[in-house]
């Protein structure tokens, strides 16, 4: 049978989970040997793809994109991230912040998929909209 | 008066003070790919099938619907102008399936697949949804098919005969009148207690233009719907379109009303769906076709339908059109729908050309259910028809070789010559099922076969203005008992005669004599 590079990298994220450094070592060495001897190893961009991507879903960090218009203030920040820790079971949350003052106020929360828009100009936007239904 | 603008204004206000700001946690992903109408998306991990999507756009955002989910990867539709749609846009899900407005307000407008007006007539306003795929009504809710429906046109009413609820497909070449009985049918609804609902597939726009103008002269928009995916739309909305139309009819069906639905062309609609199909990379099979295009149709077609009493007894009679190239009905698309639908309507380019017309094959046409919805003085009228017509179409091929042929011969190729005649029927003159009933009735009784052949569409003609005139009494009669009883035959028999006393040019035994 054939192992997608998907399987190999779920594998390879299993494996690894809980692991000493020693022993990380040890998995990927025979991991390469038993990639040559399927003469998979040309897959091997594809697997650590694939990994990366099962271990931003799985692992315990979270990597959100703030969007603001103006600076914000650490303590708002403090609380968007316990926000995000409760609705996404993650242990730390990775922010990076943006500026953008075309959304006048509020903030858009960016992670994985999923995007949390609380800005202004959204409010305003859905606002207008009622008010012409 | 100052009293009304305070009121509006604290109306104003109220709706200010009420509106609260919600944060939903939407799922967006990115276009990866856009080709032909299709984009492929990454991300939108909880998308489901048929989904609406939403993508930004600079102008404005375009909808679509997803229609593939694979590993990695989104496959949908853009419904909608795809040339805003850029590699890297962003794409929304709406956790909705996909859905059109429908209602009462419907009716009288011509609108495109998505319910949004096409007429100029003005923004419809209803706030009833019903999704475009709805599984079909099951076994328990259905009844058999036992009311007409009238389509006023001779040949169909006595020898194929439609049935409420009934799936009839017209087929025939292109240019031989398959839309032409539709758009009489339509206008014979008229009264009748149907609402109609004419769904366009890739047609000229200037044709829907035409059939809505006959439409509105004939009185026939009153309850009429056109739904409408021209042909310069993108393929996506030609493959949702009959759908939506369904979805539509499925109003007035919950309603416990009759629906008459047209689908305007299967064929087109089938060519769509290859098209998007192949842009989707599904395998293509027989003729490119993917392998899922006889449930394309077959689930549309279920989807008509005779509700029982108990589930309010609604219908949805379907006319699905088919087009043939060069009169082949073998290939793949024509034998699925034949094989759904409950008989077909058989458009012969021979005949059209002939002049008969409608064109329809007396012998291929054929309706498996219709029969038992026939009113019971057509039923009497019809067997023999069905009969006389066989014969004739035998004979007629018989008799060309030689001209030694027996009276009783004779008499049936006359009769047959007449029988084509009264078959001929003007485009937008449906006739009512009563008259019809007296034509045939008195060819039967050998009432015409006095009047020379070429002479007959105007006999005809002018016994239905004698019987408007004279014979009103006896027709209502059978209008109401929708029989015929022996008295009922006498008296059609003496008012033929009657009117038979007013013309001149029939065959009299002293001018058969002088033509020897």
């Amino acid at each position: 049978m054939k192992i997608s590079a998907k399987q190999y990298a779920t594998a390879l994220f299993e494996l690894t989970q809980d692991q000493s450094e020693a022993e990380i070592k040890k998995i990927i060495a025979r991991l390469i040997q038993f990639l040559s001897e399927k003469q998979a190893l040309k897959k091997l961009p594809e697997i650590i793809r694939y990994f990366e991507k099962i271990w931003q879903d799985n692992g315990t960090i979270l990597t959100a994109e703030i969007t603001s218009a103006r600076e914000l203030d650490p303590s708002i920040l403090q609380i968007i991230k316990t926000h995000l820790q409760k609705t996404t079971n993650k242990k730390e949350i990775e922010v990076t912040t943006q500026i953008n003052q075309n959304i006048l106020g509020g903030v858009i929360i960016k992670y994985h998929d999923k995007i949390l828009d609380a800005s202004l100009k959204t409010n305003l936007h859905r606002f207008k909209n009622k008010l012409s239904e | 008066m100052s009293n009304t603008k305070d009121f509006i204004v604290e109306q104003i206000k109220q709706q200010i003070s009420d509106f609260k700001t919600s944060v939903k946690e939407e799922t967006v992903g990115q276009v990866l790919q856009v080709s032909d109408g299709i984009a492929i998306i990454s991300g939108l991990n909880d998308a489901m099938m048929s989904e609406i999507l939403e993508f930004q756009t600079e102008k404005e955002s375009v909808a679509g619907v997803v229609l593939n989910l694979e590993d990695n990867s989104v496959g949908a539709i853009i419904l909608g102008d795809y040339t805003l749609v850029k590699e890297g846009s962003e794409v929304r899900c709406t956790k909705k399936i996909l859905e059109v407005p429908v209602g009462e307000a419907m009716i009288g407008r011509v609108i495109d697949p998505l319910g949004q007006p096409l007429d100029g007539k003005g923004k419809i306003s209803t706030n009833e949804f019903n999704p475009i795929e709805k599984i079909a009504p099951g076994v328990i809710t259905r009844q058999s098919v036992f009311e007409p429906v009238q389509t006023g046109i001779k040949a169909i009413d006595s020898m194929v005969p439609i049935g409420r609820g009934q799936r009839e497909l017209i087929i025939g070449d292109r240019q031989i009148g398959k839309t032409a009985i539709a758009v009489d049918a339509i206008i014979n609804q008229k009264g009748q207690n149907m609402k109609c609902i004419y769904v366009a597939i890739g047609q000229k726009e200037s044709k829907i233009a035409t059939i809505v103008a006959k439409l509105e002269e004939h009185g026939a928009m009153e309850y009429t719907t056109i739904v409408l995916a021209g042909a310069s739309k993108p393929a996506s909305l030609s493959y949702i379109a009959p759908y939506a139309g369904c979805a539509i009819a499925e109003y007035f069906l919950a309603k416990g009303e009759d629906v008459l639905i047209i689908y305007d062309d299967l064929s087109k609609h089938a060519n769509s769906y290859r098209e998007l199909s192949l842009l989707l990379r599904r395998a293509p099979g027989r003729e490119a076709y993917p392998g899922d295009v006889f449930y394309l149709h077959s689930r549309l077609l279920e989807r008509a339908c005779k509700l029982s009493k108990e589930f309010g007894g609604g219908s949805i009679t379907a006319l699905p059109i088919i087009e043939t190239q060069a009169g082949d009905v073998s290939a793949y698309i024509p034998t699925n729908v034949i094989s759904i639908t409950d008989g077909q309507i058989y458009l012969e380019s021979d005949m059209f050309y002939q002049g008969n017309r409608p064109a329809v094959n007396a012998g291929l046409s054929v309706s498996r259910v219709g029969s038992a919805a026939q009113t019971k003085a057509m039923k009497k009228v019809a067997g023999k028809i069905r009969l006389e017509a066989a014969q004739y179409r035998e004979l007629a091929a018989f008799a060309q070789f030689g001209s030694d042929l027996d009276i009783e011969t004779k008499k049936k190729l006359e009769r047959g010559k007449r029988l084509t005649e009264i078959f001929k029927q003007e485009q937008y003159s449906p006739l009512e099922m009563v008259k019809q009933v007296l034509i045939f009735f008195s060819l039967l009784n050998g009432l015409l076969d006095n009047v020379p052949v070429e002479k007959i569409r105007e006999f005809e003609a002018g016994l239905f203005a004698y019987t408007d005139q004279s014979g009103d009494k006896i027709m209502d009669q059978i209008r109401k008992s929708g029989a015929l009883d022996e008295q009922i035959e006498k008296e059609l028999i003496d008012l033929v005669n009657d009117y038979k006393e007013n013309v001149d040019y029939l065959i009299t035994k002293e001018s058969k004599k002088e033509e020897e």
